[in-house]
């Protein structure tokens, strides 16, 4: 029995068009219901991806992993600066459950027809989310230091970082055969937001005095707890799918996806410090050099130069996906993607990325891609797809291939893994 | 066919693999470039503001006192002294009531004391203890009365009741002691009679506890006894005749601190004044001799003798009298100025000494007891000599080297441990005449150099100089820099100890011209950092 492929691909946009980070590294089109008794599956996965236009990987590696982060690998960083830098990470891992009330339609010759009515899912989410832009000279202060910056002012204007982490419960409920709706729940877990607006730190030539002029913003939410069971804000969002048709056999697809539209409210015990601030520092003044106590240097602590925290709720929108998805399919062993995203509420750049996928049998897929844009500037991602027994899929790849080969000079990296089963059985009507 | 259970298997733990990957912090090396402090020394901050003077243009002059001739604890001294009483029961046996008496009806008892000549008829004690030890031979408790009348406190004569345990039996007396303070008590020194002096009565009245149930025969050989002591009698005041004495002051020497901080070198002065002042705050005549006065270096060894007119000559000093405010008598005082014309006032201060030596000679009364036992004494006010200098800061010096230890406590600087190495640059700008070579030692707990820590050339250069007159004056200032280089082994040391002793030699410049130190001299101190900082998350 053949089955209509118009449906099965809204179908599977509509699942998981919506897993896709912003670098996307899970372009998931596995999970739709495709056997005649399938009547739920149950998908785990955990994914993770950085970037960034001017860290390397093998910079990240350190800075995640450890060690020590020598000049070598830092000049390979400076190498890629840019005037304007951007990094971001994500992190993802959840439990989802797709579940088919009904077998498919018989729509005459043999052929089966998904409906949107026979569907809905709801996935459990832990996700993970950092976004960060930031000037060069950002960079080579905190890696190398003011001492570079001798005589020179260091511009430290237009610093921005966000990082969320929150809980999402996310219903997806097809609205049509081509329409697509999700609903979400947020536990905010924690978030801290910094950014600098005008910035910057002159260091006299000889030493003598740090000027410092500083126009900031500091929030986090509350220390109180940290575990899993913080919950420090609420929020919701949306996802809306559109899909298109083109062509005799309709072998052209264009898909239209919008994902995370939504917000956290933070609770009232979030703390705000925001300061706009020049000052000039010339070391202590001692009054008794003969008498160098330690009273004489009282207010070492940088705490002195924080501004009292305010207590208020605050409200952060999420990074948002906007995606534009070209597919041309055949009914052979290859079929080719083009994409276009933007990111709302993220520091990640417009990405285009062009996949090939080569599906030589039902049990086995791989699809490789490349990809500019986003948090980096290129990679290639590669994926695989293995069927067991037409219950079990594995599916894994990696976010860039270049991160393995030269990771000095690539930036951009991330891998997820799923693991999906099938549970069949007998449809009555 | 896989089994679906040993891919569930593989997936999670590879999951849990990744999720549990071992990381370490990451660090990073970092330049830092930053100013540590600064800080101006001017004279004040060399010599304390209580040894400073300032004239009308400015010009700064050093005034030093020192008290160096103290008598107060040579001419009086009151020695412990123990006094043991006993009663008996003379010749026959007698039963005694509960209150019945044991010793005589009025037991009054004089005890004169010897003082060498000296004839106290009034006093007040600053400090003294009497310490009794009673003993009981009777089987009765013995209630003990004992009464000084001519030790009296805000008018009240000292006066007390003590029980005496009963003796366990015939054979085993028993003892009791009490300690008693006699602080602020005035004592009468002229006995019963008032008549005589140095003379302490006392009275004693022992009986049968009235509260005892019953009597009790006592025999001859029962005794009740008193051993009373008196200890570290200070008084605060006496008077009456202190008799005709020669007492030797010295030879001693005391402390000069005026220079303690010099280590070697010398100076010469451009003038200087001197006044060698005595006070007599007691009220007695006497003789005075100043037989030598003198300076010593110890560093050197250098001893300076004092060449001046009063020298060897009797000098006659009259009787203080009673201020009836404080101080408590009004002195008689005699100043002799000293300078470059009249003595060798000079030379003893440019011997940079730090002890100060005098033998006097004090005699006592020398013309007898003319004041009829009215001689008095405030143990704190006696006769001293004190020595003013003013030293203006007009001089030369010549490798003048000062040394200062510095107690510092860097315990609280967070993350220190990751300042590796570096260096520290002290930029100097010096606007006194002189210069100055400087080294800075750190120092264990013991004062043992562990390490000099400034890199030659050392010298903080003398500021511009011009003449004013027949001085020289700093005009402006001279930027010198030096340079603290620190690896880190050098840097973790500078950490963990906490003292640090400073150096340092001047020179004056144009010597043997004359600098002229004003009160606007000063060196600005800058000391910045170029380390390196292991950032450590």
């Amino acid at each position: 029995m053949r089955m209509k492929f118009r449906n099965s691909f809204f179908i599977a946009g509509l699942f998981f068009g919506s897993t896709a980070f912003a670098q996307d590294p899970m372009e998931t089109y596995f999970l739709w219901p495709s056997g005649q008794n399938v009547a739920t599956k149950v998908q785990t996965w955990a994914s993770y991806s950085t970037g960034s236009d001017m860290l390397t990987n093998g910079f990240v590696n350190k800075l995640y992993l450890g060690g020590y982060i020598d000049d070598g690998l830092k000049s390979s960083v400076m190498k890629r600066q840019n005037s304007y830098n951007i990094v971001g990470a994500t992190a993802d891992l959840g439990v989802a459950g797709v579940f088919r009330f009904r077998k498919p339609d018989v729509v005459g010759d043999g052929v089966t027809q998904i409906s949107h009515k026979h569907f809905m899912s709801i996935r459990v989410r832990d996700r993970y989310r950092l976004d960060g832009a930031f000037g060069p000279e950002a960079f080579q202060l905190a890696f190398y230091g003011n001492r570079p910056f001798r005589g020179q002012t260091a511009d430290l204007s237009d610093i921005k970082f966000r990082f969320l982490h929150w809980q999402q419960v996310q219903l997806q409920i097809p609205l049509s055969n081509t329409t697509g709706i999700g609903l979400s729940v947020l536990k905010g877990e924690s978030f801290f937001k910094g950014e600098t607006r005008k910035a910057n730190l002159f260091t006299d030539p000889n030493g003598y005095a740090l000027n410092v002029n500083a126009d900031f913003t500091y929030q986090m939410s509350d220390t109180a707890k940290s575990s899993f069971k913080a919950w420090h804000g609420t929020g919701a969002s949306l996802d809306l799918y559109q899909s298109f048709y083109f062509g005799m056999d309709q072998n052209y697809v264009l898909h239209l996806a919008a994902s995370d539209i939504g917000f956290i409210k933070w609770s009232g015990q979030s703390q705000t410090f925001q300061k706009d601030t020049s000052f000039s520092y010339t070391g202590f003044t001692i009054d008794d050099l003969t008498n160098l106590n330690d009273s004489s240097f009282a207010g070492l602590s940088t705490d002195s130069l924080l501004p009292t925290a305010q207590f208020k709720s605050v409200t952060t929108w999420l990074p948002a996906t906007l995606q534009a998805t070209f597919l041309i399919r055949s009914e052979g062993k290859w079929n080719g993607m083009a994409r276009a995203s933007l990111y709302p509420n993220s520091t990640a750049r417009p990405e285009l990325k062009m996949t090939a996928m080569w599906k030589p049998n039902k049990h086995f897929g791989l699809r490789t891609s490349v990809a500019v844009g986003g948090f980096s500037r290129f990679r290639i991602p590669i994926e695989t797809e293995i069927a067991f027994a037409r219950k079990i899929y594995v599916r894994g790849g990696i976010d860039n291939a270049l991160a393995f080969i030269v990771p000095d000079k690539s930036g951009g990296q991330g891998a997820f893994v799923s693991l999906t089963y099938s549970f069949e059985r007998g449809y009555s009507n | 066919m896989i089994s679906s259970r040993f891919l569930l298997a593989i997936l999670f733990a590879s999951v849990i693999g990744i999720a549990s990957c071992k990381r370490d912090n990451p660090f990073w090396d970092t330049g830092i470039v930053a100013p540590i402090l600064n800080a101006s020394l001017t004279i004040d901050d060399i010599l304390p503001d209580s040894l400073l003077e300032t004239g009308s243009n400015g010009e700064i002059s050093v005034v030093y006192e020192t008290k160096f001739i103290g008598l107060s604890d040579t001419l009086f001294n009151i020695p412990d002294t123990t006094i043991d009483t006993a009663f008996h029961i003379p010749f026959f046996s007698l039963f005694l009531q509960p209150g019945g008496l044991i010793t005589p009806n009025n037991s009054y008892q004089q005890t004169k004391y010897s003082l060498n000549g000296v004839e106290i008829v009034a006093g007040k004690l600053r400090s003294g203890t009497m310490y009794l030890l009673l003993r009981n031979d009777v089987m009765r408790r013995i209630s003990f009365r004992y009464e000084i009348p001519s030790a009296t406190f805000n008018g009240v004569p000292f006066d007390t009741t003590i029980i005496i345990p009963a003796a366990v039996n015939t054979t085993t007396p028993s003892y009791i002691s009490a300690t008693i303070d006699l602080a602020g008590y005035d004592l009468d020194m002229t006995g019963l009679q008032n008549n005589i002096s140095n003379t302490l009565v006392v009275r004693y009245e022992a009986r049968i506890d009235p509260t005892e149930s019953s009597g009790i025969t006592i025999i001859p050989a029962d005794t009740v006894g008193i051993a009373s002591s008196f200890t570290g009698v200070v008084p605060e005041f006496i008077r009456g005749y202190f008799g005709s004495s020669t007492i030797a002051i010295g030879p001693e020497t005391t402390n000069f601190n005026l220079f303690q901080r010099i280590q070697s070198g010398s100076i010469g002065l451009e003038a200087l004044n001197m006044e060698l002042v005595l006070e007599n705050y007691v009220g007695m005549d006497a003789r005075v001799t100043l037989n030598d006065i003198w300076s010593t270096n110890s560093q050197t060894g250098n001893t300076v003798h004092l060449n001046a007119p009063m020298m060897d000559q009797p000098i006659n000093v009259d009787r203080a009298s009673y201020s009836f405010g404080f101080p408590p008598s009004v002195p008689w005082t005699q100043t002799y100025t000293l300078n470059n014309s009249n003595s060798n006032a000079r030379a003893l201060v440019e011997n940079l000494p730090d002890q100060l030596g005098y033998d006097v000679t004090l005699v006592t009364n020398p013309l007898g007891n003319v004041s009829g036992n009215n001689d008095f004494f405030f143990v704190d006010w006696a006769f001293n000599g004190k020595l003013r200098v003013e030293l203006p800061l007009s001089f030369f010096a010549s490798n003048i080297t000062l040394s200062d230890t510095i107690d510092y406590d860097f315990t609280t600087v967070e993350n220190k441990e990751d300042i590796l190495k570096g260096t520290l640059t002290m930029t100097a700008e010096n606007g006194f005449p002189f210069d100055a070579q400087i080294q800075l030692y750190l120092m264990d707990v013991n004062g043992t150099i562990i390490d000099s820590l400034i890199a030659m050339p050392n010298n903080i250069l003398s500021a511009p100089t011009t003449t004013s007159g027949s001085h020289i004056v700093a005009n402006g200032q001279t930027t010198s820099q030096l340079l603290i280089p620190l690896n880190e082994q050098q840097t973790q040391n500078l950490f963990f100890y906490n003292r640090i002793m400073i150096k340092t030699r001047f020179n004056t410049t144009g010597a043997p011209s004359y600098v002229q130190i004003y009160n606007t001299n000063k060196i600005d101190f800058r000391l910045t950092a170029d380390f390196d900082y292991r950032v450590n998350n």
